[in-house]
């Protein structure tokens, strides 16, 4: 086995046990009496139109029903459930992504350091919409990558179910576009416009049936973590006074245009965590990574893209 | 000076550990020292007044510590639960990073630049589920003096070394298992019956047992609640989340530094065996689930592990070069 699938999987067993015995078990009414709202239309706030983290857990926990008789055990097993293959599928798909661009060791690094950072902001009962954001948010980019773009519609209505963030990934294939001089072409902006399609019907559907919703959501157990932010500011403006200096386009690009993704997901979630605004590492790992980049490992790049695809 | 300050601060490995340094002070803050400041507050009174109960009495370095730093910061707060907080998140600050500074320096004994950033974003990833309690701090003030003691160790200055264990003992008995680190660093060297090298060991457990007499004689001889009868039934009792736990946090561990056990050096085979004594005293002196105490084993685990994962084995070159000048490359902070 690959040495970084290995460690997709110590990192996923971290993560799940981080997020189990601070967020699922403390608060399993909570995170269940949200499920339900949602799945009956009756959430108040914004979070209504995230319907696929409730549906995937509901799913989760009809199918388990039949072994499991007990339903506090049986909702605490969907959410456990759930969160060990969102966090799989984060690390996995990561990993992927980053082998495009970097070495092994490079990329384990990326990994455990985007844990790391994950650990810090993972803070309340709605930590399954951010992880399942971020999950997409990892699939556009490893689809850019790989020159699978023609599958971004599919990821951005996937990803609409869950937060409408999900739009900002589009920003970012238009910045990759345009650094690869490939913004000016029918297969590109076919593939923008149906996934703009796609999100705006999503978007309205969402809305339609269930109404509108303008108030936040708010939690007594959302805290208010100052120091969290500092930091995370600290580490971005690191990451991009370290890593642009050798980056290629794409990903200074991406550094750059970091404060415009934060505004546009303030504008469509006001109520926005830190956990929610975590796709940002995701954009700011490859160009921190860059500043380990030695020109020995340049070489082999072409041959893990055409291996992944 | 200030450019080549600047200079130093902005290559890989500093970027890195300041990162870290801050990420785990960040956690340690949030989840041990902010929670519940009045009670740590009356544990840090008790420790100094002399009324706690064993072991936690003997513990005085981190109280003492703290309080220095609380009575330079009252005058200007004037807010005493403010002062606890930040004299010790301003300790925490400067343990971690010193933790990562030295853990730097050690991998860098065996590994490429590269691979010593994975070794140490790989103990920050383990930090959060080490997190138990209020009053934990302790446990990374003595990885730190284990990683200063492997530092003098490896940089041949260990004439020091036993000033690591008078130092450590007031803060936790365990600094005297650094001897068996010591005999694995001998053994990969071929010095174990080194006249200088086994005074040096004998000194270092002289001044362990001074220091771990001189505390119960200033305290007096207290019988502790924590037996190894109390300890090992609770761990008996808790093996659910026990396994959970080290399933996660070791096993990978365990099998990447069987699977290196081979191409290591002399000095981690040797580590990896004495782990096993390490874990059956760990399994009987403590909770196991309290991870924090385990962190100096990953001393050995991590570079193991490393190996494995970097593909870059210490068994070629470990034997002839330990020790080798820590700042070969890309230079240390």
């Amino acid at each position: 086995m690959r040495p970084g699938f290995i460690m997709a999987l110590f990192l996923t067993a971290i993560s799940f046990l981080i997020v189990d015995g601070r967020i699922i078990k403390p608060g399993l009414e909570e995170k269940y009496s949200l499920q339900q709202s949602i799945l009956s239309g009756t959430n108040e706030t914004r979070l209504q139109y995230g319907v696929l983290a409730p549906a995937v857990s509901f799913a989760i926990q009809k199918m388990a029903g039949t072994i499991v008789i007990n339903n506090q055990k049986l909702r605490l097993y969907s959410f456990e459930l759930m969160s060990l293959f969102l966090f799989g599928a984060f690390f996995l798909l990561l990993y992927l992504y980053l082998r495009t661009s970097f070495t092994e060791t490079v990329s384990i690094t990326g990994l455990v350091l985007a844990q790391v950072l994950l650990a810090l902001i993972i803070q309340d009962v709605y930590t399954e919409q951010a992880i399942f954001n971020l999950v997409f948010f990892v699939m556009g980019m490893l689809l850019f990558s790989i020159r699978k773009d023609f599958l971004l519609p599919l990821v951005i209505a996937l990803g609409g179910l869950n937060q409408p963030q999900i739009l900002a990934l589009l920003l970012f294939y238009i910045l990759l576009l345009f650094a690869e001089d490939r913004l000016l072409n029918f297969k590109s902006a076919a593939v923008i416009l149906l996934s703009i399609g796609v999100w705006l019907l999503e978007s309205s559907l969402l809305k339609s049936v269930y109404g509108l919703r303008t108030e936040s959501a708010v939690t007594d157990q959302t805290p208010v973590n100052v120091p969290v932010y500092i930091a995370l500011m600290l580490i971005l403006f690191l990451s991009a006074f370290a890593g642009s200096g050798k980056s290629m386009k794409f990903r200074r690009y991406s550094l750059l245009f970091i404060p415009l993704y934060f505004v546009f997901t303030m504008l469509v979630m006001p109520d926005a965590s830190a956990a929610d605004l975590s796709p940002s590492i995701v954009l700011m790992l490859p160009a921190f990574l860059s500043m380990f980049e030695t020109s020995v490992n340049k070489g082999s790049l072409a041959e893990n893209r055409s291996t992944i695809a | 000076m200030t450019t080549t300050l600047i200079k130093k601060l902005s290559e890989p490995q500093s970027v890195m550990i300041i990162v870290l340094a801050v990420i785990s002070y960040l956690n340690i803050s949030e989840r041990t020292i902010l929670p519940d400041v009045p009670k740590r507050m009356e544990i840090q009174s008790s420790i100094l007044s002399g009324t706690m109960e064993p072991p936690y009495q003997y513990r005085v370095m981190k109280p003492l510590l703290g309080k220095i730093l609380q009575t330079a910061i009252l005058p200007f707060s004037g807010d005493e639960e403010f002062t606890h907080a930040l004299s010790y998140q301003l300790l925490n600050f400067a343990v971690f990073l010193g933790i990562y500074v030295l853990l730097y320096r050690y991998l860098r004994n065996f590994f490429s630049a590269n691979v010593c950033i994975l070794g140490m974003a790989l103990f920050a990833a383990l930090l959060p589920l080490c997190i138990t309690s209020i009053w934990e701090e302790g446990d990374y003030i003595t990885l730190l003096l284990y990683l200063a003691g492997l530092s003098l160790i490896f940089s041949g200055r260990e004439k020091y070394l036993p000033l690591i264990f008078l130092i450590g003992v007031f803060n936790r008995d365990q600094i005297i298992f650094l001897l068996m680190f010591y005999a694995a660093y001998l053994y990969s060297e071929g010095r174990l019956n080194d006249r200088s090298a086994r005074m040096t060991a004998l000194l270092s457990a002289l001044l362990w047992a001074a220091g771990y007499l001189s505390l119960r004689l200033i305290f007096g001889f207290r019988e502790s609640i924590y037996t190894v009868q109390h300890n090992v039934s609770t761990n008996i009792n808790t093996w659910i989340s026990a396994a959970e736990l080290w399933t996660a946090m070791i096993l990978v561990f365990v099998i990447l530094s069987i699977s290196a056990f081979r191409k290591s050096g002399k000095y981690f085979r040797f580590g990896l065996l004495i782990l096993i004594p390490y874990t059956v005293i760990y399994f009987c002196l403590a909770i196991v689930t309290q991870l924090a105490k385990f962190l100096p084993a990953y001393l050995i685990l991590i570079p193991m592990s490393l190996q494995v994962l970097s593909g870059e084995y210490t068994a070629q070159n470990n034997e002839k070069e330990v020790p080798k000048p820590a700042n070969t490359e890309g230079g240390i902070p």
